[in-house]
């Protein structure tokens, strides 16, 4: 991170996401969870996507994943990202089910189906989410 | 059974780089076009259809377009579904002029997308623009090129996809432009040309992504009973269907699996009519990835068969099944939501023998696609000829 400029790196969270910007700056990733049928989603949402119900929860959700796609961005949208150039960007499929979009860390190399372990780094004013692979 | 509406008239204005007109000159152009093309004139016009700009806010789009065209209509609506804007306001102008509230529907749309933005900006709009979830996605920086490559990836990995295959699709498309006199990019191309171009996104390079352009497409949908009495033969909507599966590209294990799947089938229930029916296709092509997922899931091939279903050049010109044949938005085009619009266009000149030397010969049947956001939302239109059901 250049840290010259954070502000694209930024997130603005909402009442339905704070639980879980809040949670992802002690290192801990949760997921939000319906009461009504038990099935987990993300984004977060006011009511759940299979049932409708807005009985929901949030759960400390399993950290490991496998890679569902991956791309290595070789130009920058914006200037703060120039710095970062290449990043390998990830959809991972999680354990429990959801799926969700983050940067990849470690592999030079990752594929389709390699498992990863999601956790955080420090990024903007809320740390970002990073897939750990093991190679 | 067809709609009761037809289209009566089509047309465009300068497109590319065209740095002196505003959005507004752009769409008279286009309003002017396609109004001669079909033997009406601007008082004619009772309905209109435009879309939201993304270079400038119009606020509400459809009353500052009737405005600057002049026009006072009994109907008028603002239409956005991205790049499936152009065979969605098609049917909704049918739907209007089928519900009586008006006669004769515009529906155009337009904007100056490459002349009006200062270098890179285009790109870092687009990344911003909601294509990408704003807390969960866009910080994370991916480009739209990203959202389509993390699509490609996934198609290469599970049905063995290759990026030579990916690169026929921009050698076809861009043969197609070649025959254009108008399209922005007519230079062939060749799989190599496309291998070398420079690596934006992987496994996606400049020549899978598609233009950027100024310009303008309208069309003008009238009853089927007024369009006897006008120049051009009118062209039948047959079927059109709505298709949408996942909203970002972060949330779904199956980016290769599209809402085409139900707007093909819901625009072929429609028409009566199968994949096989249809004498050319004029399917959305935002990138070479997008073509790929739309001919499976449209029911062209098998699914995951695409790269393999393209690599023999069929879609190219004199192919067995010439696709996008006005140079779409990879090579002809691509002005924002009007990119899309100019497939329909496309379409209707097919069906009227009209194309020039991108004439496919003796189309009676023609199948235009949209796709908006990350291969998120789709429209599917069927069109046809005069004496088709």
């Amino acid at each position: 991170m250049s840290g010259q400029n954070t502000s694209a790196y930024d997130v603005q969270p909402d009442a339905l996401t704070l639980p879980f910007w809040t949670a992802a700056k002690d290192g801990r990733f949760i997921l939000p969870q319906c009461r009504a049928c038990g099935r987990f989603h993300f984004y977060p949402r006011a009511q759940c996507p299979y049932c409708a119900s807005d009985d929901l929860t949030w759960i400390d959700a399993k950290t490991g994943g496998s890679i569902v796609s991956c791309t290595t961005v070789s130009r920058a949208p914006a200037p703060a990202f120039e710095a970062d150039i290449p990043y390998t960007l990830a959809v991972v499929e999680t354990a429990d089910g959801p799926c969700l979009f983050g940067r990849i860390i470690g592999s030079p190399n990752p594929k389709v189906g390699d498992k990863v372990e999601i956790g955080f780094e420090a990024a903007g004013n809320y740390p970002r989410v990073v897939f750990r692979t093991g190679g | 059974m067809a709609r009761s509406a037809v289209i009566a008239g089509v047309g465009a204005s300068d497109y590319g780089k065209v740095p002196d007109k505003s959005p507004f000159h752009l769409m008279s152009q286009a309003t002017k076009a396609a109004l001669d093309d079909a033997g009406l004139r601007m008082s004619d016009i009772d309905g209109l259809i435009t879309t939201p700009m993304r270079v400038g806010p119009l606020n509400p789009p459809a009353l500052i377009v009737a405005r600057n065209l002049g026009i006072s209509t009994s109907w008028l609506s603002t239409v956005d579904l991205a790049g499936a804007s152009g065979t969605a306001m098609l049917d909704q102008a049918a739907m209007a002029v089928a519900s009586g509230q008006c006669t004769t529907v515009l529906c155009v749309s337009g904007q100056n997308l490459l002349s009006n933005t200062w270098k890179g900006s285009a790109i870092q709009a687009m990344a911003e623009s909601g294509v990408a979830h704003q807390q969960f996605e866009v910080p994370q920086g991916p480009l739209v090129v990203s959202l389509y490559a993390l699509v490609a990836s996934q198609h290469m990995a599970r049905y063995g996809t290759t990026e030579e295959q990916m690169a026929e699709v921009a050698v076809a498309i861009r043969a197609h432009a070649a025959l254009n006199p108008k399209a922005q990019k007519r230079e062939p191309i060749t799989i190599q040309d496309v291998m070398a171009s420079k690596r934006i996104s992987s496994p996606l390079k400049m020549l899978d992504c598609a233009l950027v352009s100024d310009g303008a497409v309208a069309f003008i949908v009238t009853s089927a009973d007024r369009a006897v009495e006008l120049r051009k033969r009118p062209v039948k909507i047959l079927g059109i269907g709505y298709g949408h599966r996942h909203g970002y590209v972060g949330e779904t294990r199956d980016l290769v699996v599209t809402g085409a799947i139900d707007s093909g089938a819901r625009a072929f229930r429609e028409a009566r009519l199968g994949p096989g029916d249809i004498d050319v296709a004029e399917i959305y092509d935002c990138f070479t990835i997008t073509v790929l997922c739309e001919l499976e899931d449209l029911g062209f091939c098998p699914k995951g068969e695409a790269g393999r279903f393209v690599e023999d050049g069929r879609l190219r010109p004199k192919g067995a099944f010439p696709i996008t044949t006005h140079g779409g938005l990879l090579s002809c085009m691509h002005s924002g939501l009007s990119g899309g619009m100019m497939h329909v266009v496309e379409g209707v000149r097919q069906i009227r023998g009209e194309a020039g030397a991108a004439q496919v010969p003796g189309v009676e049947t023609a199948l235009v696609h949209g796709n908006g956001g990350v291969i998120a939302i789709h429209c599917t239109a069927i069109l046809g000829a005069e004496h088709t059901a």
